[in-house]
């Protein structure tokens, strides 16, 4: 079997998504868990990995003003389209922030006293958990770059697969429809979208869905608290029959999902949890049967 | 030095924009075969990524740079596993 790639995205935050993949992880054979939500990665709470690798990641470079050789000539503020360039305290300063790494001020200085750095902007990492291999990664706060942070991730992810010989990627994605979300989606052959019964629950699965078409995989729908709004369920499901999205489970709204995560345990790890134990396995079961059939 | 050895490191001269890594660390080059009497190597390069946007540019980099080696006048380069895998291909042999 040729190495698959399951997404498991909602469109929103909060919706569910590294419950219901670090609770499939544990039931999925054969594969490599990855983490693409390097923005505000927490899967690795529930996963508890043990790192094994751990490597930087650059970013796009940053110019820097060398105060000896400046001569105040005042030309790099003049055609920075950034902003980037401010004088302080009659010293002229690179806002890293807004500085795009163009190279136009250090092309344009008369001096040569401007020089690009390299950033240093998050790191990712190889672990091991108990439930498997785990490439997950950290964009560094306020750091820019983070869809190329997760083609990174995805990279070593199947280098490491193929490697191991693993059948699938079980991918925890990112929230929203942007940069990262986009490379998660590249390469990818099933889209697990999770969703909840409300109205913004609904829209967002409409951006996400949207979004997943372009790249020409399977989608598949979970909707999670399902019983809090009966007729917004309705609403999703009649949704996802008109456009072709297979519904493989719903999850009841049950205060021991909270008590699990609030114990960094997936549902299905409660003692004596049967209930929460069965919606799970069914999700499973009926993602793999359709997987199997294709 | 070794002829297998300088197209490796013309191969880490080559740096993927994205990820500021060159292609022969990231293991995006396989099957590296060089044919020394018929002064040829052939090579597989697949992009980091399926949707990469840079990657015919980086495949006709490659096929620049090994053309650079003295010892070098053919380089047979496929790009595998790419969206346009097929036209970078074309490029590649029009190169």
């Amino acid at each position: 079997m040729s190495l698959k790639q399951l997404v498991v995205l909602s469109g929103k935050g909060g919706a569910g998504k590294t419950t219901l993949t670090a609770t499939l992880a544990k039931m999925f054979k054969n594969k490599v868990i990855v983490d693409t939500d390097v923005d505000a990665a927490d899967m690795f709470i529930l996963m508890k990995p043990d790192i094994k690798k751990e490597k930087k990641f650059k970013g796009k470079s940053v110019a820097e003003i060398n105060q000896n050789k400046c001569t105040k000539c005042g030309k790099c503020k003049s055609l920075c389209r950034f902003d980037a360039i401010n004088i302080i305290n009659d010293k002229y300063k690179i806002n890293e922030y807004m500085c795009d790494g163009c190279h136009l001020c250090e092309i344009a200085c008369p001096v040569d006293a401007i020089k690009m750095e390299e950033q240093i902007v998050g790191e990712w990492y190889l672990s091991d958990t108990k439930w498997g291999k785990m490439v997950h990664a950290k964009l560094y706060p306020g750091a820019e770059n983070s869809g190329n942070l997760v083609t990174m991730v995805k990279h070593q992810a199947k280098l490491l697969a193929e490697n191991m010989d693993s059948n699938y990627l079980l991918i925890d994605g990112p929230p929203g429809i942007g940069c990262p979300v986009n490379s998660t989606l590249s390469g990818a052959d099933y889209a697990i979208l999770v969703t909840e019964p409300t109205q913004s629950g609904l829209h967002d699965l409409k951006r996400i869905y949207e979004t997943s078409r372009f790249f020409d995989i399977k989608n598949y729908l979970v909707i999670n608290k399902f019983d809090i709004n009966e007729e917004m369920t309705e609403k999703i499901i009649q949704y996802s029959r008109s456009n072709n999205i297979k519904m493989i489970g719903k999850i009841p709204y049950d205060k021991k999902v909270v008590e699990a995560l609030v114990n960094l345990k997936t549902p299905i790890e409660l003692n004596d949890e049967i209930k929460l134990k069965k919606v799970f396995e069914k999700i499973f079961n009926e993602l793999i049967c359709d997987i199997e059939k294709r | 030095m070794e002829l297998k050895k300088k197209i490796i490191n013309k191969l880490k001269e080559i740096i993927d924009p994205e990820l500021m890594e060159d292609v022969w660390s990231l293991k995006l080059i396989k099957d590296l075969e060089v044919d020394k009497n018929n002064k040829s190597v052939s090579l597989k390069f697949r992009p980091t990524a399926y949707h990469c946007p840079l990657g015919i540019q980086i495949a006709m980099n490659i096929k620049k740079k090994l053309l650079q080696i003295e010892e070098i006048d053919n380089v047979n380069l496929k790009v595998v596993d790419f969206i346009m895998a097929e036209k970078a291909n074309k490029y590649l042999e029009e190169m």
